[in-house]
């Protein structure tokens, strides 16, 4: 069919692989500011995991992020930040770290909070102080939930790095939306297809990682779903 | 920075943004239930099938909406399938583990229990491992449709009708109310869906509060 070979014959053209607007370099700036974005989540939503789940306190606060957070249009928000800053990286990164806090908190909190009593009671038995606890015994153990909290933060921001074109940023968007805008299907499906690949990437990657830190099964298949509270109900979220 | 009197010259065209939006996220999730209820049935009793199912929806999800809607364009164009192909599956994703999740949740013993009083597999399944499962689709319901409905928005771009016109339109002229009106819309859209499902939840799972 003639999309397809418009899009493979995008791929095989060298020229969409040299200079700073070739694939190489958007990959390379899409996950830059997926990166950066998800790293300042991580230092916000981290720590602030690890003390509520440690008191055991403030889950109302973290469920209510969450579900509000979930709830955002990431469009609308990427929008109204460029109209108030202008066009730059900082409106981009903003709305990114907004998506990307709640899950690795989540899973943080859940994760810490989720570590039975006697082994905590045990750890500051032996003399442990209450910080060493949370970070030497509870974050370890609760490693394989925390990776899957930052699994999906990943698979968020990188999904949602591509609408930073709409505003005029780089990274793999600028295919879909400059080929939108010439009605080029073969740039404008290149780049999906690259998004796509890269979002899977990310995810086999830290799927990974999150097998090589979970002790016994190592079924690749068998991950632990973060769950969410509603009102009645916990919700398991893929 | 808002500009009411904007709002309410374009209430009309807002309306039928909300209208279009609102359509596409109901019936994406709809799509989503009808799939993942027999799915989940049929997951839950071969655990083989839930793994790969597992697998496929979990990949399904970590690519990006924007990059299936492209991928879509060609076959079905610029037009509600489009659209609601991609959120269904998002919704599948959603949905599928709390099926199964629900339907392990039925005790032995009421398994049992149908069983001596004669009730055939098909019979079980729908007056006890959905009946017990309620509450988890339930709670599953309400975060796909929430999350569907913030989704939407992006099919604007591509140029399909939703609330997200407002954010488009917003950027283009460098002007904050629609994109203001098209948040909060988009919020109280979720919230008020939200509530509604949960007024579903109660009169159709009454022994669920009980619990």
């Amino acid at each position: 069919m003639d999309q397809l070979q418009l899009v493979a014959e995008w791929f095989a053209n060298p020229a969409h692989w040299a200079g700073d607007r070739g694939i190489p370099i958007r990959v390379l700036e899409h996950l830059n500011f997926s990166a950066t974005a998800l790293a300042i989540a991580f230092a916000i939503g981290f720590p602030l995991g690890v003390t509520l789940g440690f008191f055991n306190r403030g889950q109302a606060l973290v469920v209510g992020l969450v579900n509000a957070v979930r709830a955002l249009p990431t469009l609308g928000l990427l929008t109204i930040f460029v109209i108030l800053s202008g066009i730059g990286l900082l409106p981009v990164l903003l709305s990114l770290i907004i998506i990307a806090v709640p899950p690795i908190l989540v899973a943080t909190f859940e994760g810490v909070r989720g570590v039975d009593r006697s082994i905590t009671d045990a750890a500051q038995a032996m003399g442990m102080s209450r910080q060493r606890t949370a970070y030497l015994v509870q974050v370890p153990i609760s490693a394989p939930l925390i990776i899957v909290g930052i699994r999906n933060s990943a698979i968020q921001v990188v999904s949602t790095a591509t609408i930073a074109a709409f505003v005029g940023i780089g990274g793999l968007g600028r295919f879909v939306f400059d080929g939108l805008a010439s009605r080029d299907f073969g740039q404008l499906a290149g780049g999906a297809v690259l998004v796509a690949i890269l979002a899977l990437a990310v995810e086999l990657i830290l799927t990974l990682i999150q097998r090589a830190v979970t002790p016994g099964n190592h079924n690749l298949l068998k991950t632990n779903p973060v769950s969410i509270e509603t009102p009645n109900q916990k919700v398991l979220i893929p | 920075m808002t500009d009411l009197e904007w709002v309410l010259s374009n209430a009309g065209r807002i309306s039928v943004m909300v209208g279009e939006h609102l359509l596409l996220s109901f019936v994406s999730v709809f799509i989503g239930l009808v799939i993942s209820i027999p799915l989940g049935i049929a997951c839950a009793r071969w655990r083989r099938l839930y793994a790969f199912v597992l697998v496929v929806t979990s990949a399904a999800f970590a690519i990006p909406s924007v990059a299936m809607f492209i991928l879509l364009m060609p076959f079905s164009g610029i037009s509600r399938t489009t659209a609601i192909i991609p959120l269904s599956i998002y919704a599948v994703a959603f949905l599928i583990r709390n099926v199964v999740a629900g339907i392990d949740a039925t005790a032995p013993e009421l398994r049992h229990a149908a069983d001596a009083i004669g009730y055939g597999s098909l019979h079980r399944i729908f007056s006890v491992d959905l009946v017990t499962a309620a509450p988890f689709i339930w709670g599953a319901v309400r975060v796909a449709m929430v999350s569907v409905i913030s989704m939407v928005s992006v099919v604007s771009i591509l140029g399909m009708p939703s609330i997200g016109d407002l954010f488009v339109d917003g950027m283009r002229r460098f002007y904050a109310t629609p994109v203001i009106a098209g948040i909060i819309l988009t919020i109280v859209l979720a919230a008020v869906i939200d509530l509604l499902l949960v007024l579903a939840q109660r009169i159709t799972t009454p022994w669920a509060r009980r619990a």
